[in-house]
């Protein structure tokens, strides 16, 4: 396991070193800055500019400010934001924080919610429940997040039931649920028709097998049947579905959260991108492709903790490329 | 095996009452949703796991011809329903200069945020008329923008008016659009025969408290040239005394979804809208799969090296979600843009982002169709590398490939909806699904118009309905024929 997190850490770090090039690369080739927004609506002149870029190390060659960065970010700084002339790294954390519980809401609120339909419609299929979950799936997989970010905005400004408004103040403290709510519900919902297509089809496959023949012959209630030996047999692809869905949940934050006034993460990174606030453009980038390898890191560990048969065997991919060495290999005979 | 007719068709609209009628166990159901191949392999393993008849009964195959037109139609709905979706958004985006009454950029401004015009059959007199018309807007209160009718004059519509002149499918001039109001309005002595929009009207004597000196812009110097519009008509008092209310001095136009709050016409911007977006994402996810595709092929196909460089990189592409890279990617580049350069930069990005997961995809069915004995045979004929892979290894994995393509359309057209929505893909004056609902984001419009300002978030909602519809479809068309 151990083993595992480590290798697993270090292709993280990899992927974010590579991850963090290109997106610096792409930033800077380009040649757009801050400071090329401010010549242009305040007029300052190009000696200014030049003054700017040197207090800002914008004048030194890419590499080296790659490397300046990276250096940075080693020792925990991530620069200061062109726009909100604070450290990036004060700015992103209370609204990393608030983008973390509105996406652990929304990834419970769809599991849960999964879990039972799944497990009502696996019961009985083509019964009431099962077409129910049916047409649940084709609706939430069909109506994209900004729909219903809009939705659900059109639904809280007409009725009274939940403050208008997101995240409110800046601490920990002023969450509420009921505000929580409204964003975490429209997060879920996309996310319903993964979870609940996969429930369904991994239970009813689950409770075809054997050993929930045998649990049924001992005697015990369906319901301790379902819970404790067919969920736990349908939980390994839900499982690698969350991680999957930490990816989507991030991408789903962004819209939700701008429309529906939750300052977190997302909506921090428009507004990078409509200031052109490259350093804390960067950091967020950075956050957040952290934030979804580690929910990818969690979903594994999760996966060997669930399912004993993953611990010991070697992983799919370094089988893949043994198999791969020779290029025409005879079909072995069981694949 | 030709697609009989089953006469009993229409009793059987979806599976799910089929399957509800025979209380169809798992796979027999045509509308499970996960590969029936996984589940297969339970009934073959385990084929004594149900204990009564029925269960397994369920389980054969359909008999007869009936059982089987009947499946196979359970089986293609979703296809043929989608397919009809996608297809209609198609042809009405390319005819959309046609069915669009307006041009999409004209601006009434004495007109900002009207409600959907009302279409009547009845006057106010309590008389019915065969051809439906419309009543003159007046703007009661400026401020709050609410507006009342004028029963004064009726305005009767008609099919295929003449409008702004365009060039149908960019080829041929012409003016005719699908609706609009009628040249001749009824009665009223006071209403010029001319029925373009007020030009020349007494725009700058509006008294309208909105904004703008002209009543409508730009555009609209190229709708029919008024022959010679008299000038007497406008200068009745009626007709001042009507542009001093702020509504427009020549006639009333017909917006079926309101107008937006420079007066332009909801419903022909929401049709040049799905134009663009109905063009940049699907373009976007069909070069990018071609890329996918291609690097795929190498990738599986070429050495290691090349192998490991590429999927490290489509590993780095996929470790981050996809919109925050889109947005990262967009922040590169000037923020305002034209809009079909805009449009190309969000075709570039989705390019430069979306071959990674195609690329996967490909990579997987190349190298697990190289080993299959059709490509040995192949291989032993003395045939090019190319040729194999492209020749007898790709046709075999397209399928799965136009799948994931399908997959990937929606991602796409909502990046594209989102960013225009966030105003950094394509920007006002040019009409965008995304940029249409900004106004939405308005909770006090919000309130007053929820339906019509959520009328392009219908439109998304559709299309990608359809287009998941169609995939549906696809994927389980392959899964029976695999089989």
């Amino acid at each position: 396991m151990l083993k595992l997190i480590l290798s697993r850490a270090l292709q993280g770090v990899v992927v974010l070193l590579v991850v963090s090039a290109l997106t610096f690369a792409l930033l800077a080739a380009a040649g757009g800055d801050a400071l090329g927004e401010l010549a242009g609506e305040q007029g300052a002149s190009e000696a200014t500019l030049q003054e700017l870029r040197r207090v800002y190390g914008l004048d030194e060659p890419l590499a080296a400010r790659y490397a300046h960065w990276l250096s940075n970010l080693a020792r925990g700084r991530m620069g200061e934001s062109f726009y909100y002339h604070a450290p990036v790294a004060s700015i992103i954390w209370p609204r990393l924080l608030r983008t973390l519980a509105l996406s652990a809401a929304a990834l419970a609120l769809a599991l849960s919610f999964s879990l039972v339909l799944g497990a009502l419609a696996a019961r009985r299929r083509g019964g009431a429940w099962d077409r129910a979950s049916e047409f649940i799936i084709l609706l939430t997989a069909s109506t994209p997040r900004i729909v219903l970010a809009l939705i659900a905005l059109a639904i809280v400004a007409r009725t009274s039931w939940f403050p208008v408004g997101g995240a409110g103040g800046e601490t920990l403290a002023d969450f509420s649920l009921l505000r929580l709510l409204p964003p975490a519900i429209v997060l879920a919902l996309p996310l319903v028709a993964l979870f609940l297509a996969q429930a369904r089809e991994g239970l009813s496959a689950a409770l075809a097998q054997d050993f929930v023949q045998v649990a049924r012959a001992k005697g015990l209630p369906e319901r301790a049947v379902i819970m404790r030996h067919a969920l736990r047999d349908a939980l390994n692809p839900l499982i690698t579905l969350f991680g999957y869905a930490s990816g989507s949940v991030v991408s789903g934050s962004v819209i939700v959260e701008t429309v529906l006034g939750w300052s977190g993460l997302g909506a921090l990174s428009v507004n990078a991108v409509r200031h052109r606030d490259v350093p804390l453009l960067m950091g967020v980038v950075i956050v957040t492709a952290t934030a979804v390898l580690a929910g990818n890191l969690l979903a594994d560990i999760l996966l060997r903790l669930n399912d004993p048969r993953l611990r010991p065997r070697p992983s799919a991919h370094a089988r893949t490329s043994r198999r791969n060495r020779s290029s025409f290999n005879l079909p072995a005979s069981g694949a | 095996m030709t697609d009989t007719q089953p006469p009993h068709a229409p009793d059987t609209p979806t599976p799910t009452t089929r399957a509800a009628d025979t209380s169809t166990p798992p796979r027999a159901a045509a509308d499970t949703s996960a590969p029936p191949r996984a589940a297969g392999a339970h009934v073959a393993a385990a084929p004594h796991v149900p204990t009564d008849d029925a269960w397994e009964r369920a389980h054969a195959a359909p008999v007869g011809w009936r059982g089987r037109a009947r499946r196979r139609l359970a089986r293609r709905w979703k296809l043929v329903v989608g397919l009809g979706i996608v297809s209609t958004f198609y042809v009405v985006a390319v005819l959309a200069n046609f069915i669009a009454p307006y041009d999409a950029s004209e601006q009434t401004r004495q007109q900002p945020l009207a409600p959907p015009t009302r279409i009547r059959l009845r006057d106010a007199e309590g008389r019915w008329h065969a051809r439906p018309f419309i009543y003159r807007l007046r703007l009661t209160d400026p401020l709050a923008r609410t507006y009342g009718e004028d029963t004064s004059a009726r305005f009767p519509l008609a099919l295929f008016t003449r409008g702004h002149a365009y060039k149908l499918f960019g080829l041929f001039p012409t003016d005719r659009h699908l609706f609009g109001v009628a040249r001749d309005p009824h009665k009223p002595s006071d209403t010029p025969r001319n029925a373009s929009t007020s030009r020349n009207a007494n725009a700058t004597s509006s008294t309208s408290a909105t904004q703008g000196t002209s009543a409508t812009q730009g555009t609209s110097a190229n709708a029919t040239p008024s022959t010679s519009a008299p000038p007497g008509a406008n200068a009745t008092p009626g007709a001042n005394a009507q542009a001093a209310t702020g509504a427009n001095a020549a006639t009333q136009r017909v917006h079926l979804l309101g107008t937006d709050e420079f007066g332009r016409d909801r419903l022909s911007r929401l049709l040049m809208a799905s134009r663009f977006s109905l063009a940049v994402g699907p373009l976007g996810t069909l070069l990018a799969g071609a890329l996918g595709v291609f690097l795929g092929c190498v990738s599986g196909y070429a050495g290691r090296r090349v192998d490991a460089l590429l999927m490290r990189a489509a590993d780095a592409m996929l470790a981050l979600p996809d919109l925050v890279l889109i947005l990262a990617a967009r922040a590169a580049f000037p923020l305002v843009l034209p809009p079909t350069r805009a449009g190309l930069l969000l075709v570039a990005i989705f390019i430069a982002i979306g071959w990674a997961e195609m690329a996967r995809l490909a990579r997987g069915l190349v190298l697990g169709l190289r080993e299959r004995e059709f490509v040995l045979a192949a291989v032993s004929l003395g045939l090019t590398e190319t040729r194999i892979l492209f020749r007898h290894i790709l046709p075999n994995a397209l399928r799965p490939l136009v799948v994931q393509l399908s997959l990937m359309l929606p991602a796409f057209l909502l990046a594209e909806t989102a960013l225009s929505f966030l105003g950094v893909g394509v920007q006002e004056p040019a009409a965008s699904w995304g940029n249409m609902l900004v106004n939405a984001g308005n909770l006090t419009l919000l309130n007053q118009q929820p339906l019509v300002l959520l009328s392009p978030a219908f439109a998304i909602f559709l299309f990608v309905l359809g287009v998941r519809l169609l995939s549906d479809g696809l994927r389980r068309d392959g899964d029976q024929r695999v089989r």
